[in-house]
């Protein structure tokens, strides 16, 4: 089991407070011990900061806004996580079947590939410097790819193709979420000023999360 | 006799003998064989007795003719609730379970987060729920609507 999450720290409404019901509404069961508890903390603030909701329906609205956009952003975590596991076999393939093309495999370079393909897969790796993994699968890689015809994009596609229903499943969810939110936000409009806000502070949200995926 | 007479024949035959459960415990059990997580039924009212008193009070705000609207909107509210502690008791068990196989460190360190295991590994549970909240939100997008009339 996990450990426990930490203390509710947050937040402080321009009222002063959180009424303590929202409090344990915004808490109880919607994360799990796995998740950062002050990620969401810290959206749950940048959400009531701008919003500054007055009375219980309003509340309610900023707990769903915060709880899809937290699905969104898990959703897209996830599908980010599964992606990179399919480029990493992509390279797993691309290198068995090269290494079989020379008819130099053996027990020995299999274990070694593996390495290799830590190597190449790290060093494809947005952030990764030039000379970081500077492992020997390296400098064979622009060769495999040449053999097979493929770019280093291709890797991408490839992991794309192999795990469509997943992908499609993924999007999905993104989709469900991001509707609810709509929905939300619609019915906030027809209410007050509060929508408005409301829109930019998910705005605000969106454009982090954005980054943080390109 | 045809062939189709013949099967229609045993087919009452055995219909007759197939009076289903005689006993009340397992008249019981009968009645929850298509039961997997009640989410489509009314919200238990002895289980959730007190929040939905305390919700609906609040939801009412202190005006007396908006009770029954209120009451049905903290209803509406706690079945949302109520899916989203589903949702999330789905990812906590998928992500117990990568810890306890420590899928994450057998994958490498992209293989992402208990939770980004979790998910991918339940992606059609998730998608299901997805659907009662959507039901959810949208009954208490009513019930909210005629609270605020």
């Amino acid at each position: 089991m996990a450990d426990s999450p930490p203390p509710w720290r947050l937040p402080l409404s321009p009222e002063g407070y959180i009424p303590e019901d929202i409090r344990k509404t915004m808490m109880d069961g919607f994360l799990t011990s796995f998740e950062d508890f002050e990620a969401y903390e810290k959206l749950v603030l940048m959400i009531v900061e701008d919003v500054q909701p007055c009375g219980q329906i309003e509340w309610l609205w900023v707990k769903d806004v915060t709880d899809s956009t937290w699905d969104i952003f898990r959703a897209r975590r996830a599908k980010a996580a599964c992606l990179a596991m399919g480029r990493k076999d992509a390279i797993r393939a691309l290198k068995k079947a090269y290494d079989g093309d020379r008819l130099t495999v053996s027990i020995a370079t299999l274990e070694e590939g593996e390495d290799e393909v830590d190597d190449i897969f790290m060093s494809l790796e947005p952030g990764s410097g030039p000379n970081e993994y500077d492992g020997g699968g390296l400098h064979s890689f622009p060769i495999m790819l040449e053999r097979f015809g493929l770019t280093e994009n291709s890797l991408q596609d490839i992991a794309y193709n192999n795990n469509l229903p997943k992908m499609e499943a993924f999007d999905r969810l993104i989709d469900n979420a991001t509707a609810r939110r709509d929905s939300v936000l619609r019915e906030v409009d027809r209410r007050r000023e509060v929508g408005r806000r409301m829109r930019q502070a998910v705005q605000a949200v969106d454009e982090a999360i954005d980054a943080e995926f390109e | 006799m045809t062939t189709s007479d013949r099967k229609r024949s045993a087919n009452r035959a055995n219909a007759a003998r197939s009076t289903g459960p005689r006993t009340q415990a397992g008249k019981t059990r009968a009645s929850r064989n298509a039961l997997r997580h009640g989410l489509n039924l009314p919200l238990p009212l002895d289980e959730y007795g007190e929040e939905l008193s305390a919700l609906t009070e609040r939801l009412q705000g202190g005006i007396p003719a908006k009770a029954a609207d209120a009451k049905q909107a903290a209803i509406a509210q706690l079945q949302l609730e109520r899916v989203r502690r589903i949702k999330a008791l789905v990812l906590l068990e998928g992500a117990e379970r990568a810890r306890e196989a420590d899928v994450a460190s057998a994958a490498g360190s992209d293989a992402g987060d208990e939770i980004s295991l979790a998910l991918a590994d339940r992606l059609a549970r998730l998608l299901t729920l997805d659907g009662y909240e959507r039901k959810a939100l949208s009954r208490r997008k009513k019930a909210f609507r005629a609270l605020y009339s």
